[in-house]
């Protein structure tokens, strides 16, 4: 009698609680194995990706680099000509932690030639995205005189950064 | 007629019938033996698995006799302490207890000493010996019509029994049912070790099973560190990947090489249509988003072309001497200034570009390979 329904007991217990681990346990497991697949396909990825961060390194500025001083000295900002951020991201943010861009203008007076060695230099570099390149459209500032064969040149575009404390491909 | 469970007698290795002052028993190994008490014939051994048949007519209040007392009427002391210490080892069989037979069916149990029968009425028992018992039951039978079915169960032989219209079988078929059992054991008592043992199998496989799940989590586990180690990003690989792939998707930087390409094409077809320009802008119709065409904006100097007659053929001409502009349009503006703009399909352009850089990349290897040869000739010529 007593073995009997220790016997019922034992097998209400174990059915029961142990059901529901081991139904727990094969959720967990699935989850598991779907992470498992993810870390493969990640390693695989990574392999890929880790070709694409360098890739991606070679046609953007390195953060520093992107200062107004270093930019103006590595394209040879002729005279007459302003660069100026019309806006700059904050390279601290988290969101920005990894790339971020920043929109910058170029404006002045210079001639055609001068002008159009800019703009290919600019495409050149790392970095920089032109969207907009104008001839002769803006009014000079009062109280300049372009020569004959110059106009205001008005240069938009953007600049591409990438923080390398924190995209760094493995070794 | 409710007809209880039938027990299969063969299941009890000893079997032992008392009768009133004879007892007649059937060894698990061994021939038949009669004696004065079941105790004398019987042991702890074959106590343990006994079927013990006994005839307890009700009492005159009509109340069920003790078995005990049934078994011994005069010392039953010792018939109970055997009783209890063997418990339900001893099936304790009451043959007064049998279920009511069929209609006009009869049957009679011939052992010990005993003429024990039962029909759909009663039961009934008689005493006999094996010197009288044909005779005996010849008396039985005259009390039932000819017609009634006569089923005999008795091991006894004698010559004369095949005169009596009657089926003889031996006891190993007698019709056992549960009624007779006193004694028999609950569900719970029969399957009590089998359940326990049942539960604990359950119980162990149940373990074994989630330890062996969690075992297989665990490595699951280890294997996932190891290959994300292995990625060699950690975390935050998948976040510098979706931040790579936005960039990617915007392809801002696809086409950016072409915008002095296309400014020094409309400047040329500005020189050679002979188009008075004021100003040109070539632009990313979207700032934001990337885009597979360019906007070149072309307006001239006030007044330089009046009316359709002179704006049509110079825009037609400055569109034939461009090879970037795909088609231009006059935006209704009401300025003084003829104001073009033209669409430049910055896909084809980059296509374009890129064929034209492979054939005079192709060019120039061949001519580079050619010029050492003809350097050669130019030698051994002068050499003659």
């Amino acid at each position: 009698m007593v073995q009997f329904t220790i016997g019922l007991i034992l097998i209400a217990i174990s059915l029961i609680f142990g059901g529901v681990q081991f139904l727990e346990n094969n959720t967990i497991l699935q989850v598991q194995q779907k992470q498992l697949d993810q870390a493969r396909s990640d390693k695989e990825a990574a392999g890929r990706f880790a070709k694409k961060i360098e890739t991606i390194k070679e046609v953007t500025l390195r953060k520093g680099e992107d200062q107004k001083l270093n930019i103006e000295r590595a394209i040879a900002l002729p005279q007459r000509l302003e660069f100026r951020y019309t806006s700059e991201a904050d390279a601290n943010s988290p969101e920005n932690q990894y790339f971020y861009r920043h929109n910058f203008e170029i404006a002045g007076i210079t001639n055609f030639y001068t002008g159009l060695q800019l703009i290919n230099k600019l495409e050149n570099m790392n970095g920089f995205v032109i969207y907009s390149a104008c001839f002769g459209c803006l009014t000079p500032p009062s109280g300049t005189e372009p020569a004959e064969n110059e106009k205001m040149i008005q240069i938009k575009g953007t600049v591409y950064v990438y923080n390398p404390e924190n995209v760094n491909a493995p070794s | 007629m409710a007809t209880a469970a039938r027990v299969n007698v063969n299941k009890f290795k000893n079997r032992c019938f008392v009768g009133l002052n004879r007892v007649e028993y059937y060894p698990e190994s061994g021939e038949m033996l009669f004696a004065d008490n079941w105790k004398d014939v019987t042991d702890d051994q074959s106590r343990r698995n006994l079927m013990l048949g006994y005839f307890a007519p009700r009492d005159i209040d009509g109340a069920d006799v003790d078995p005990a007392t049934a078994l011994s009427p005069n010392d039953h002391e010792e018939d109970q302490m055997i009783l209890m210490h063997h418990g339900r080892n001893i099936s304790l069989f009451d043959f007064c207890r049998a279920s009511k037979t069929a209609p006009n069916t009869m049957n009679v149990m011939i052992v010990a000493d005993i003429i024990f029968h039962w029909d759909m009425v009663d039961s009934y028992i008689q005493p006999t010996s094996e010197e009288t018992w044909i005779k005996d039951l010849q008396q039985v039978f005259k009390a039932y019509p000819k017609s009634t079915k006569k089923n005999v169960y008795t091991n006894w032989e004698n010559e004369k029994k095949a005169e009596l219209e009657a089926d003889f079988m031996p006891l190993d078929q007698l019709p056992l049912d549960t009624n007779m059992w006193l004694n028999k054991p609950t569900i719970q008592e029969r399957f009590g070790t089998p359940v326990l043992l049942l539960g604990m199998a359950i119980a162990g496989g149940m373990y074994f099973l989630i330890d062996t799940q969690e075992g297989e989590i665990a490595d699951i586990r280890r294997r996932a560190a190891i290959e994300r180690q292995a990625s060699g990003f950690g975390e935050d690989f998948r976040q510098i990947m979706t931040q790579v792939q936005e960039q990617e998707q915007e392809q801002f930087m696809r086409y950016r090489y072409l915008y002095s390409t296309i400014l020094k094409d409309i400047a040329m077809a500005v020189q050679k249509s002979g188009f008075e320009v004021n100003d040109f802008k070539v632009e990313n119709p979207t700032p934001n988003a990337p885009s597979d065409v360019a906007l070149v904006t072309i307006a001239s100097k006030p007044k330089a072309y009046r009316g359709y007659q002179e704006q049509e053929p110079i825009a037609r001409e400055l569109v034939k001497q461009s090879v970037t502009l795909h088609e231009i349009r006059k935006p209704p503006m009401d300025r003084e200034s003829l104001t073009l703009e033209g669409l430049v399909l910055l896909d084809e352009l980059d296509a374009a570009i890129r064929k034209h850089s492979q054939s005079a990349k192709l060019l120039e290897d061949i001519s580079s390979a050619q010029k050492p040869k003809n350097d050669d000739e130019t030698t051994a010529e002068e050499g003659k």
